[in-house]
């Protein structure tokens, strides 16, 4: 078994990605050779399974394209199926740098919190992006630390780890397009805690954003729209961290 | 009857009567409907009720072609609610039919067939009993075929909205699927090499 010796794994969604997932992979293994790493193939048409397999990745081929939420969601599966202790989340397309994941499993392994998210509006460095979209990150950004009760200064960012009894909780419960605001919200409401951890972004070396200019407006008003409806739905109890925890132990 | 649509018919009705070509024409396609139907049938290839409709269709084909000047006029002369009723109850007819044929080839489940069948009996109830939508005309204020379509248009949307919930159920089950998919293949290969790995005297 590959897997059964490591209490970590990375999880890695990719669409599409055969030029930039196999130097991923490999840097992720050279750098933290402890991690299992976890490629997510999202239905991709190119050999993005293949490379990433040869690279020495664990690999899930998702059959057709369920989005990233439903990608990351698969990985959530197997890494609660696995019972691994801490996984941390790295997109395939090369704008989370390998380096910054040490901070994020550094902060998880402390178990003070069920989630850290490494935040590019913590960090020094500016990060470039569309006015519209820094707008709606501002709003978005607004609206869940008011939920949250606690600053979320980078909601959209899928640069985050987990513990255990989160991933159980995603692995059954994680919503689908555009999930990150989404999710934090749900799992805040089932009484789980997060943090947040300052990252510098890299600009994308190739591939596009999952999300064109058009889009972002429906971004927008789709994930406002899912946390007014998250408010209005009861809280699950056999979801509940305290529950889990106890399942789990 | 206004005079502008008598005139519509007049012309309607000389267009035809000199058109010898074309209502031979119509009249072999009505002829041909009927016996490619009855040929159908002999063979146990369509059930009765559907047989009986296109030989009705081929009837009044025929009938036209054969005397265009009396089938419009006969036509024209009949009450307007009674021939927005009959078409009514030939669509109803037809809704209910094809549901039943859909169901019965097992294509259609029968929670979906429920709400096509309610349009069916809800129109072929207009079409029968003019009078049970007075109530209705008398507080939207509607003519009795705006009536009859807005009825037939509040089922409609309820069959596209039953639709939409469908789908999205559908959509988080196929994703269920494919995830699981994914990771049993994933699984799969472990073992694959694992056994690849291992002595053959073991095997």
């Amino acid at each position: 078994m590959t897997s059964s010796s490591s209490t970590t794994i990375a999880i890695v969604p990719a669409f599409n990605e055969e030029a930039s997932i196999g130097t991923l992979v490999t840097e992720i293994r050279e750098r933290y050779p402890e991690l299992d790493v976890l490629v997510i193939d999202d239905g991709s048409a190119d050999r993005t399974s293949d490379v990433a397999r040869a690279s020495g990745a664990i690999v899930l081929s998702l059959p057709c394209n369920l989005g990233v939420g439903g990608a990351v969601q698969a990985g959530f599966m197997y890494a609660s199926d696995r019972q691994y202790d801490y996984a941390v989340r790295c997109d395939g397309d090369g704008q989370h740098p390998p380096e910054v994941l040490g901070d994020l499993l550094a902060e998880i392994r402390k178990n003070e919190v069920d989630l850290v998210i490494g935040s590019r509006h913590l960090s020094d460095e500016k990060y470039k992006n569309t006015l519209i979209r820094r707008c709606g990150i501002f709003g978005l950004s607004w609206l869940l630390t008011r939920i949250c009760r606690k600053p979320a200064t980078d909601p959209t960012s899928g640069l985050q780890a987990f513990n255990r009894p989160l991933l159980y909780f995603f692995a059954r419960r994680y919503p689908t397009d555009y999930p990150e605001p989404e999710a934090l919200a749900l799992m805040r409401r089932q009484g789980y805690d997060f943090s947040e951890v300052a990252a510098t972004f890299r600009a994308r070396e190739t591939g596009v954003s999952s999300i064109g200019d058009l889009d972002t407006i429906y971004y927008i008003i789709k994930v406002f729209l899912a946390l007014v409806v998250d408010r209005a739905r009861r809280i699950d109890p056999r979801y509940s961290k305290e529950n889990i925890v106890e399942h789990l132990s | 009857m206004n005079s502008e649509v008598n005139d519509f018919v007049t012309q309607l009705i000389a267009h035809w009567e000199s058109a010898a070509l074309a209502r031979v024409v119509v009249g072999l396609v009505g002829a041909g409907i009927i016996a490619i139907t009855l040929r159908a049938r002999s063979r146990g290839k369509v059930s009765g009720p559907i047989t009986c409709l296109w030989v009705l269709l081929g009837a009044i084909v025929v009938l036209f072609a054969s005397n265009p000047q009396n089938f419009i006029t006969t036509v024209i002369r009949t009450d307007y609610l009674t021939r927005v009723r009959i078409m009514l109850g030939l669509l109803s007819f037809l809704v209910l039919l094809i549901t039943w044929e859909t169901v019965r080839s097992t294509h259609l489940k029968e929670r979906y067939a429920l709400l096509w069948v309610a349009t069916a009996v809800i129109v072929l109830v207009c079409a029968l009993f003019p009078q049970a939508v007075d109530l209705f005309r008398a507080v939207a204020g509607m003519s009795y075929v705006t009536a009859v379509v807005s009825v037939m248009f509040t089922f409609l949307l309820l069959v596209a909205f039953h639709f939409s919930i469908t789908m999205s159920s559908m959509e988080l089950k196929q994703c269920k699927t494919a995830q699981r998919i994914a990771i049993l293949e994933a699984r799969l290969l472990e073992v694959e090499n694992a056994l690849r790995e291992m002595p053959d005297d073991v095997s």
